[in-house]
């Protein structure tokens, strides 16, 4: 009985459903009639012109409507069937965008963290080699007294094998007379041995200067990101090294309000 | 393909002694939501955190102080909990020696440096048997 009872009130609900959507369909063919009717009256009162063009059947929306829904479903077959190859290409290269900033952030960050001279220079290392992809490349440091670079670190080679470079009137002179850091687009110092003397400046001392010499052997030019990464290592690299070497010459007192409030205000 | 975790999260070890390196590689693994990424300094690190926890991928720089990739990998396929995971090594297009001995020893496939991030989601994607988009 309960059984039958339940039946029975399904069945009324299905027909009430039924007769409900029938008549809401019933009613929308009968609004697209009116609006046809509408339409033509309109159009034969007012002619079309280029100003007012005649108004658009419903027939003709229902069918563009139509189409739409045609073009949909033709790109999202196509989509899935080829991959998406138009977004997975942009999803790439704002992937590869993405970690190239996120390289330069670890980078700076590295060499900031750095407290010994070695580290820095331990890491503008990794970093052309890691992330720029250059295979040989030599780290020279200055000697401000013999007006100098000395070899400190060679890649791809015996750093014993390298000379020390002499200052005055050599090409790299005006480097060390008026240091400054090397930003994209300035002219890169270089001569047959190097691709590019790359300075590490901090203010107005030239502190070290590295020579790329080659590329790791998958890589042949540098790409338009290696540019950045070459400017942030001149910057960073040369003010890290610069503090690194004070570190390791300073007996620093410990952190007192009287010590900071000197420093600060010149108390 | 490896063996689904029951959390969905991969657990992945990278092991590389390069602070600015294995930042990048955890940087790029990051990218992928499936995984979990953990930091290992070196082979002897990596060994310890093995022993921690469970681990579905490891991805491993060859050179490194202390135990270096090469024995590492040679450790991992010895031991019972690790002979069938999924091990990439990272090295230098160069090192075409050192990979190719990596590779004998049990790796399943190498990246070279500098990592291409997409490349990385690839190969990791393919190995974890994850859907490639």
């Amino acid at each position: 009985m309960k059984d039958s009872g339940q039946k029975n009130l399904q069945n009324k609900t299905e027909a009430f459903l039924q007769e409900f959507f029938g008549s809401g369909e019933i009613f929308v063919r009968q609004l697209i009639l009116e609006n046809e009717r509408l339409r033509r009256e309109l159009n034969a009162a007012a002619p079309a012109s280029d100003s007012a063009p005649e108004i658009a059947p419903a027939s003709v929306v229902e069918h563009l409507m139509q189409r739409v829904a045609e073009l949909e479903s033709e790109i999202k077959g196509r989509g899935e069937d080829a991959g998406y190859p138009l977004l997975n290409a942009r999803i790439e290269e704002l992937e590869t965008e993405n970690y190239h900033l996120a390289a330069m952030y670890v980078a700076c960050l590295q060499f900031h963290a750095n407290k010994e001279p070695f580290e820095v220079i331990r890491t503008a290392t990794e970093i052309l080699l890691n992330f720029v992809g250059l295979g040989e490349f030599t780290v020279f440091v200055v000697d401000e007294e013999r007006k100098v670079l000395f070899p400190v670190v060679r890649e791809g080679g015996d750093v014993e094998a390298v000379e020390e470079i002499g200052l005055p009137g050599g090409s790299l002179e005006k480097m060390f007379v008026r240091p400054k850091a090397w930003s994209r687009g300035d002219p890169a110092y270089t001569d047959d041995q190097a691709m590019m003397y790359l300075p590490l400046v901090s203010g107005e001392r030239l502190l070290s200067v590295i020579r790329l010499e080659g590329f790791l052997t998958q890589k042949t030019s540098f790409e338009n990101n290696d540019y950045s990464l070459l400017a942030m290592i001149s910057e960073h690299a040369g003010i890290a090294l610069d503090a690194a070497w004070a570190r390791a010459f300073s007996n620093a007192p410990p952190l007192t309000r009287s010590a900071v409030e000197e420093q600060l205000v010149g108390a | 393909m490896t063996q689904q975790p029951k959390d969905t999260r991969y657990n992945v070890l990278v092991v590389e002694d390069s602070p600015p390196m294995r930042k990048m590689i955890v940087f790029a693994l990051s990218r992928v939501r499936e995984l979990q990424v953990t930091e290992a300094d070196d082979g002897v690190d990596a060994l310890r955190k093995l022993a921690q926890q469970r681990y579905h991928l490891i991805l491993t720089d060859i050179n490194m102080p202390i135990l270096d990739g090469l024995k590492l990998v040679k450790r991992l396929r010895a031991d019972r909990t690790y002979k069938e995971t999924p091990i990439i090594i990272i090295t230098t297009e160069g090192a075409a020696e050192d990979r190719k001995r990596a590779l004998d020893l049990g790796a399943n496939a190498y990246i070279t440096k500098p990592i291409q991030a997409p490349l990385v989601h690839k190969i990791v994607r393919q190995i974890l048997g994850l859907s490639l988009t």
